[in-house]
């Protein structure tokens, strides 16, 4: 074909600020987000170097408290959120067809207002009484101004909020994008599986999202002039408004990386997802059920329907299995190939089944008297979370960022980033399970040496260091494949959606040309399509001889 | 009479074993099929891509499962967050920033703690206690790991349920378990379980308080 090319000028720092194609948005925030990791990963390794000793000391009660309050309040809204929706900023437009996503100059909004709220937050840290310390939940009374005075905590209920707020109009942008920037032929049932778990995701951050901007608005109005929580009830009505988003913000940060592992299981299997539309009616069953969870972390309060929570949430164990046998469905008569991407995508499968069998415990109200709020509790979401959506989203970065930057990561230091992860994340979290079986509670800065729990604390401590260095592998191999430039070509893996029929970096304006949409996976109908009709003309040539 | 510890051990007993069965199915499975169909030259990959029937069933068997699970919580919940009409003793457990205190109204005792240590709880074993639970200041949580049980303890709030110790002579820790700011570490209290008898002449020694709350 040919298209007259228009050169595209670097726009260096004017384009760095204000650049409003998706791609670029995307990728800005991916950055920001893995700088945030950094820094929240950082101060996870002063909290186990703190844990792995009795009574090391390092840091006192109050800088422990600001540790796993920004820890938390980092890897959730600066980190795991904004990566999950940036995946969708940058794939969903190209998935779908797509030559911009809709609203591009709110998706940069969008992408400012998550920085600024990341800066507000992590600014706690230059006032005298330190960053906001209440936890990355903020309950109500001790958030308050009597006993949370410090300035540090204005500027997490800020960051918060900024931060959230981004995130949501970012996710308005993807769900537009869905809804009405599709190719001709993309019907619904015709989504690739990553842009049907985006779908989901932005529809549960449209619900839920606004709820938590409402509540830290309300949160700042009660520390500046009370009158708010400080009711009979006040505290449980401020917990329902949290975990009403704190629930569905789990799914946020799950949901695309599910989409990431099913991309990579079909491609790298070379086979079409099994049960396509199962998983499409499991992710809205989910997404259905996101909304009517939030009070199972609220059963030792006394003050919720227990039943119906207990109900509500062991019923997600149905979607969650259907999303596992097609998954697994997909995998069984494909060809597997054991490239990086899709070692992620099976440990993620394995580890994100151990926080969801311990999620299944922990929805049962008498299991959750005993282990609520202990170490059990800390493992299981470090499980969904790390171990699941992160192992997810490497998945997914491994899969893409030949498309993204034009050259391939390695795979020798892709593998070792991957054992050394998989060691690391396991080291760390399996001895949190057994500790908090037997009593550890979270949120203590110390722990007495009789209560014997030093070893597990320093295996936990031991697989930190592992997955810091771990993460410097990842640092190393993308440093590595920036600089050798491996040229990737459009597709090299041999892909199904439409974001492989564009050169890699995909031009400006996405596409040049779309082959046309008839399933799924119009990149695979065409290969067949091209196979079959090689065989008949060989089938026809023979004849003929 | 209700014992926390024996119902949440006699649900982990059939929680435990489908958990760690389905997760040792589930990694076995893919296991095989990691291993079965790994990449081959020549291997023809199956162009099956559903299977509505096995699928369906699997669904039914998932959501018996979760049924059944659901069923035996509500029952266990339905034994341990009932109150018993009489129990033999009340006792008032208050939590404030970063201590315990326990009022036991029908026999005017006030426990309050002593200087820095923990504030002492002196029960009688094999007894229904009511726990009237409340708290002055932030949330916190009132949390016996022997007795696998703990609950939340909320201002202008509060929550009653009973606990039963069942062996005498045990002498235990509880904890706050809602993190309440930089006195949440250290905000303990030690269990003493005294026979009935002994608990009697612990009553009798103990000073009445001066005003009844």
């Amino acid at each position: 074909m040919s298209t007259a090319t228009v050169p595209v000028r670097s726009l260096g720092l004017i384009g760095a600020i204000g650049a409003t194609d998706h791609k670029s948005i995307a990728k800005r925030t991916a950055l920001v987000a893995f700088v945030f990791f950094i820094g929240g990963g950082v101060l996870a390794l002063v909290i186990r170097t703190q844990l792995a000793t009795p009574n090391t000391g390092l840091v006192g009660a109050d800088a422990y408290d600001a540790l796993f309050t920004m820890h938390g309040s980092t890897m959730i809204y600066l980190f795991l959120v904004p990566t999950a929706i940036a995946m969708g900023v940058y794939l969903v437009p190209l998935q779908v067809g797509a030559a911009e996503i809709a609203g591009p100059r709110l998706c940069l909004a969008g992408f400012w207002l998550y920085v600024s709220g990341g800066l507000v937050m992590w600014s706690g840290y230059l006032t005298d009484d330190g960053p906001g310390a209440a936890g990355w939940t903020a309950f109500d009374p001790l958030s308050d101004s009597p006993h949370s005075p410090g300035i540090g905590m204005d500027f997490w209920i800020f960051g918060v909020a900024l931060a959230t707020l981004g995130c949501l109009v970012m996710a308005c942008c993807v769900l537009g994008t869905i809804v009405a920037r599709r190719a001709p032929g993309m019907t619904l049932l015709r989504l690739a599986p990553f842009t049907w778990t985006m779908l989901v995701t932005c529809l549960m951050v449209a619900v839920a999202f606004p709820v938590l901007v409402v509540a830290m608005g309300l949160l700042w109005v009660q520390r500046e002039f009370g009158g708010i929580f400080d009711t009979t009830g006040g505290p449980i009505a401020y917990q329902n408004l949290f975990w009403f988003y704190g629930h569905p913000v789990v799914y946020v940060m799950f949901f695309p990386f599910v989409g990431a592992v099913a991309e990579v299981v079909t491609v790298h299997s070379g086979r079409r997802l099994f049960g396509y539309r199962p998983f499409a009616i499991s992710l809205l069953a989910f997404t259905a059920l996101s909304t009517s969870v939030w009070a199972h972390h609220m059963f030792t309060t006394g003050q919720v329907a227990n039943r119906y929570f207990a109900l509500t949430s062991t019923a997600l164990a149905v979607p969650a299995g259907i999303e596992y046998f097609d998954l697994i469905g997909t995998l069984a008569g494909g060809s597997i190939r054991l490239r990086t991407p899709m070692l992620f995508a099976l440990a993620f499968l394995v580890q994100f089944l151990i926080g969801g069998l311990t999620g299944v415990l922990l929805g049962s109200p008498p299991i959750n008297y005993d282990v609520h709020n202990t170490y059990f509790v800390v493992a299981h979401f470090h499980y969904a979370l790390f171990a699941g959506s992160l192992f997810g989203c490497f998945a997914g970065v491994y899969h893409w960022f030949p498309k993204v930057t034009g050259a391939l990561l390695g795979e020798r230091l892709g593998k070792l980033h991957f054992w050394v992860m998989t060691l690391g994340a396991n080291l760390a979290f399996f001895p949190m399970l057994v500790d908090g079986w037997e009593g550890m509670r979270r949120r203590i800065d110390s722990y007495p040496a009789s209560a014997g729990w030093q070893t597990l604390n320093d295996l936990s401590t031991a697989g930190a260091v592992v997955i810091a260095v771990s993460t410097g592998i990842f640092v190393l191999n993308v440093v590595r494949s920036l600089r050798d430039r491996r040229p990737a070509g459009p597709d090299p893996w041999g892909g199904h959606t439409l974001e492989w029929a564009t050169s890699s970096p995909p031009p400006r304006h996405n596409f040049d040309a779309l082959p046309p949409v008839r399933s799924p996976a119009p990149l695979l109908d065409r290969r067949e399509a091209a196979a079959l009709a090689a065989a008949q003309h060989s089938a026809a040539g023979g004849s003929a001889a | 009479m209700v014992e926390t510890r024996h119902e949440f051990r006699a649900l982990l007993g059939v929680y435990a074993p489908i958990a760690v069965g389905v997760f040792l199915i589930v990694v076995a499975t893919l296991g095989f099929v990691v291993v079965r169909f790994r990449h081959r030259p020549g291997r023809v990959v199956s162009k099956r891509s559903t299977a509505p029937r096995l699928e369906l069933l699997y669904v039914l068997v998932l959501a018996g499962i979760a049924t059944f699970l659901v069923v035996i919580t509500f029952r266990t919940e339905s034994r341990v967050d009932a109150l018993a009409a009489s129990p033999a003793l009340r006792i008032a457990a208050t939590g404030s920033d970063w201590r315990w205190s326990f009022y036991y109204p029908a026999q005017g005792i006030d426990e309050v703690g002593r200087g820095q240590g923990p504030t002492e709880l002196y029960v009688p074993a094999d007894r229904t206690i009511e726990f009237d639970l409340t708290s002055l200041d932030v949330i916190h949580a009132f949390y016996i790991p022997y007795e696998d049980y703990q609950r939340a303890a909320i201002p202008r709030i509060v929550n009653r349920f009973d606990l039963v110790f069942p062996k005498p002579g045990v002498q235990t820790s509880g904890y706050c378990n809602e993190y309440c700011g930089i006195g949440h570490t250290a905000m303990r209290f030690e269990i003493h379980v005294l026979t009935p008898t002994a608990f009697a002449a612990w009553v009798s020694r103990q000073p009445r308080a001066r005003t009844a709350r």
